[in-house]
């Protein structure tokens, strides 16, 4: 008896778990992309527009945690069950080209000299392949500086008066970094909450040459500059204890209200309003050593899967995700920026001082020049690990950490 | 029992067995064949060229400083988790075994209830127990006088934090265990052991442990497999923000488990990964072998 | 003098319980409280402000009950495969003979050895080449059949009386007959016990459910925790009610089941 009980309930789940039904005559289109609640709902809201447009397709959106959206998306194309449109970190754009796994934006849609019209050059630079452009640039992403106006105004502070130099910065981190007894309670800057915003910053700040050197593969911030920068983010935590690993450990101490400063994608503005509406922040451009603006960006793109039965659908999508429209959505439901040079100009997008300075850093950005994601990552924590967790000799560790990213990436070169 | 070859009989035997052999195969024998068979090839699944490379990946092994730290670290969690955990469930179910029925057992259920509730659960409240600047554990340290220990934000403290969680989980499986074995054992010598003084300790050794043994060489067994192969915990009490692979501050909390699925899953080397995974087979086969060897000895009930 | 020991005995023993259920109370408190009052310093043991606000978002905002049924499905089909494939197996191994018989056994006994990170990433391409990724029937592939399953039925029913069985063949039943009506019923205890193991070992699987699943719909509990946990990340006290509610269906079927459930711990025990 149980047997066939066994044998029924075996059987059915296996073909419950098989059946895949669509029953619409609809073209549908697969987006995915990884997950970050207030880009979600933008996405939601586009699919809506866009369908309404559109009828006769139907878009279907996947929102994949981040930890695994890489595996899934690299399986799925290769299973023939991928997404039809998705997005990538534009710096690995090339890897995805090399291996087929994408289609060049048509020219009848967008003519190259259009493209190059329409975007901000440092956001299509790493997306010009082989003499085509392979995705829509989407996800701008400036590192900018945020401040809690209380908390600076405790310490003496003027909030409203941007830091300009990394002077400054120090200065200012210090006297907001308050301590019970040997305990911190108060960090001046949460360096420990997402270090990389520190060392890329840094380094893309006071590095001239290249950081990374497409043609050579090899990387420049084992230079005095480089050295310099990674000295400065070493002296912050440990010579003048601006933050400190064990304090609020893995938390986001800014969104806390208990760190003063700390450095962002733009994109952050979107989070704070929604999970901490009650501090109020300026942002800024980051400081420099010398004062002139500059900070580090990034930016994703928009593909179109090479196995994609519906090409010119699946483009129609992309493009209309960073079509005008979609940008100003983008902007003002996420605090991401627009891709497109003509909204750089858009006061209607500017509401606030902040959305001000977000616009105005985007000129100054220097884009990311990383030939890999998550591994070159990896690579550079573990430098800044082994500087603020284990003493180690900045010069030292920085050599090690652009020693093991050049073998990196000459792996992911070789053929 | 008669060693007859009935065909008969033997016919229904492989059909009794067709379902098991079959599913075994599909499920057990095929992957841990053909994950062998990639462990010999460079394969990343974003290129998707599968080049046959030799011993490549397993060479490989010996330069890479990652592993070698996950090998310390797998290594290091086993060999003070395992016979901790062993020891202390065993004191537990010397000291339930003397009590009324009644204690017992309400005692001997809370002290399982650890062990059924929810892995992932019980990772997140640890994690936040652990939590240096108002987790109740610095908090209850200080009243001892113990300050400043990082735990999971410290290389040092982030293994033993993992090791603290899964021995406090796993004391109640093993001292049911125990108490069951105990319970078999005639009450007059536990009861003297207990009582008499000093020579009682020579008794407990030479009389109970050797009448333990079956059980303590079968826990033994289970439980450092069991450790060798951690995996949620680290995962679930590591993982930050950013989307960086979890693994604790410098690699610390990294174990061979959490190590094969970041190259599988995350940096999409599938044939180094499988390399890494057989390395940690071996690991267990080892281990259990000599295990199984020096405690095994011939005991008299 | 056995007085004092016996003071000493209940001391490290109420110890021992304060220790277990430490973090659970911990667990609890923290669920009613806000966020701000979960990072206090010091920390605060019974609530100042006690809330239910995160239980509310917990069951608007996390799909626990269909967690719970991705969990149990999964599990559904798991047990079923395995009982299905064990009993029939272990009985083959316990009370036939045939050749290869020993050489077999012993060849299942050893796959017990083989750490799942072996088999993961074949398992892992057969799925996703199959298609079945984001399915029940993928979730539940590895956990169709155990070695252990068959370990624990054949040395069981090693222990059932030759003469039953012979008995009932000279009676006239078929071999399939006299195991479903004299050897399964004899073995009610070792079918208990391999349901709650694999059972328990299902609803506890991690990275499976982690690298199989796409979609919230197919999530089970302990993948559902673990993304709400890591959507929300700095918030504790979220994490902290998310923990009380999946502990408790599992709980609560252990407080009705426990003499089950230590029972079969200590058949495991006795058989191993």
């Amino acid at each position: 008896m149980r047997r066939i009980f066994a044998v029924f309930f075996i059987s059915l789940s296996f073909i419950l778990s098989c059946v895949n039904v669509s029953f619409s005559a609809n073209i549908t289109i697969v987006h995915w992309q990884h997950h970050f609640e207030p880009r979600a709902k933008v996405v939601e809201s586009l699919i809506k527009e866009f369908t309404q447009e559109n009828p006769g397709i139907e878009v279907k959106f996947e929102s994949i945690p981040y930890d695994t959206f890489f595996d899934k998306l690299v399986t799925s194309l290769s299973a023939g069950t991928g997404p039809d449109v998705f997005q990538i970190p534009v710096n690995i754009l090339y890897q995805f080209v090399n291996q087929n796994l994408v289609l060049p934006i048509p020219s009848d849609l967008m003519p190259l000299s259009e493209i190059r019209n329409t975007f901000i050059p440092w956001t299509i630079r790493m997306s010009y392949i082989n003499g085509k452009y392979w995705g829509f640039p989407t996800d701008v992403q400036p590192f900018m500086l945020f401040v809690n106006n209380k908390l600076l105004e405790d310490a003496g502070l003027n909030p409203a008066k941007a830091p300009k130099t990394w002077k400054e910065l120090e200065e200012m981190a210090r006297k907001t970094t308050k301590f019970t007894g040997d305990k911190m309670v108060q960090a001046g800057l949460n360096v420990f909450g997402n270090a990389y915003h520190y060392y890329w910053t840094f380094v893309y700040q006071n590095v001239t040459k290249s950081v990374v050197d497409p043609k050579t593969l090899k990387v420049g911030y084992n230079s005095p500059e480089g050295y310099e920068a990674w000295q400065f983010l070493a002296d912050l935590i440990l010579k003048y204890h601006v933050d400190d690993p064990t304090f609020l450990t893995n938390q986001d101490k800014f969104a806390l209200g208990k760190a003063a400063l700390d450095i962002h994608e733009a994109v952050y503005k979107g989070n704070l309003d929604m999970i901490a509406p009650n501090i109020k922040y300026n942002v800024y451009i980051p400081p420099t050593k010398t004062g002139k603006p500059s900070t580090v960006g990034t930016n994703w793109v928009y593909v179109v899967s090479s196995k994609t039965k519906n090409p010119n659908v699946a483009f129609k999508w992309a493009s209309y995700l960073t079509s005008e429209k979609a940008e100003k959505e983008w902007v003002i439901k996420t605090g991401s920026m627009p891709s497109r040079k003509t909204l750089l100009d858009d006061v209607s997008l500017q509401k606030d001082s902040n959305m001000i300075a977000i616009f105005k850093a985007i000129k100054f950005v220097r884009p990311l020049e990383d030939l890999d994601w998550d591994p070159a990552w990896e690579i550079r924590e573990e430098c800044f690990q082994n500087i603020v967790l284990k003493n180690i000799d900045v010069k030292k560790a920085v050599d090690l950490s652009a020693q093991k990213e050049e073998a990196l990436y000459s792996k992911k070169f070789q053929k | 029992m008669r060693l007859k070859y009935n065909t008969k009989l033997i016919l229904w035997a492989y059909i009794f067995l067709f379902p098991s052999l079959v599913s075994l195969g599909i499920v057990i024998l095929y992957p841990i064949l053909d994950a062998f068979y990639i462990s010999f090839f460079r394969w990343n699944l974003l290129s998707f060229e599968k080049s046959f490379i030799g011993l490549k990946n397993y060479e490989g092994l010996f330069q890479d400083s990652i592993f070698k730290k996950a090998l310390i670290n797998t290594l290091y969690f086993s060999v003070i988790s395992v016979p901790v955990t062993l020891f202390i469930a065993l004191i537990i179910a010397l000291m339930l075994n003397s009590l009324s029925t009644g204690i017992k057992n309400t005692l001997r259920t809370i002290y399982f209830i650890p062990v059924i509730t929810s892995i992932v659960a019980v990772s997140f409240v640890w994690r936040w127990m652990f939590e240096p600047s108002y987790g109740p554990i610095n908090h209850i340290l200080g009243f001892l006088g113990i300050h400043g220990i990082g735990w999971l934000s410290d290389t040092k403290w982030a293994l033993p934090a993992i090791m603290i969680v899964n021995i406090w989980r796993n004391i109640g499986f093993y001292m049911v265990i125990f108490l069951a074995s105990l319970q078999m054992i005639p009450k007059e010598f536990l009861e003297a052991a207990l009582i008499d003084g000093a020579t009682s300790y020579k008794r407990f050794i030479y009389v109970v442990l050797p009448l333990l043994n079956p059980t303590v060489v079968f826990c033994l067994a289970i439980s450092i497999i069991d450790a060798l192969q951690i995996f949620t915990q680290v995962y679930v009490m590591t993982s930050g923000s950013g989307g960086i692979v979890p693994g604790g501050p410098l690699y610390s909390t990294t174990t061979i488990a959490l190590y094969i699925y970041k190259i599988a899953f995350r940096d999409l080397e599938m044939g180094y990964a499988t390399s890494v995974a057989f390395v940690l087979f071996l690991l267990i086969f080892i281990f259990t072998l000599i295990q199984i060897k020096f405690t095994e000895r011939p005991f008299e009930y | 003098m056995g007085y004092i020991l016996k003071v000493f005995k209940i001391a490290i023993l109420s110890v021992g319980i304060l220790i277990m259920l430490l973090p659970f109370f911990w667990m609890i408190s923290s669920s009613f409280k806000p966020l701000s009052e979960v990072i206090l310093i010091p920390p605060t043991w019974i609530p100042h402000n006690p809330t239910l606000g995160n239980f509310i978002y917990i069951f608007t905002q996390m799909d626990i009950f269909r967690y719970l049924f991705n969990s149990f499905i999964v599990a559904f089909i798991s047990v079923s495969s395995i009982l299905f494939t064990s009993v029939l197996g272990g009985y083959a191994f316990a009370k036939y003979n045939f050749p290869g018989r020993t050489v077999l056994f012993y060849t299942i006994l050893s796959t017990l050895m083989v750490p799942f990170q072996v088999r993961v990433i074949p398992l892992y391409m057969l799925i996703f080449k199959a298609k079945l990724l984001d399915t029940y029937f993928g979730l539940a592939l590895p956990g169709l059949a155990d070695a252990f399953g068959i370990f624990l039925m054949r040395q069981f029913m090693m222990g059932i009386p030759d003469d039953l069985i012979n008995a009932a063949r000279i009676d006239g039943y078929s071999e399939p007959a006299i195991l479903l009506r004299i050897v399964l019923p004899l073995s009610k205890p070792a079918v208990s016990t391999l349901t709650i193991f694999t059972f328990m070992w299902n609803w506890e699987s991690f990275l499976w459910p982690l690298v199989v699943t796409n979609s919230e719909s197919k999530y089970t509990l302990p993948i559902g925790l673990a993304r709400f946990a890591g959507k929300y990340l700095q918030r504790i006290d979220l994490q902290m009610a998310a923990s009380v509610v999946s502990i408790i269906p599992v709980l609560i079927v252990f407080l009705i089941f426990q003499k089950h459930f230590i029972e079969g711990i200590t058949l495991t025990g006795m058989k191993g």
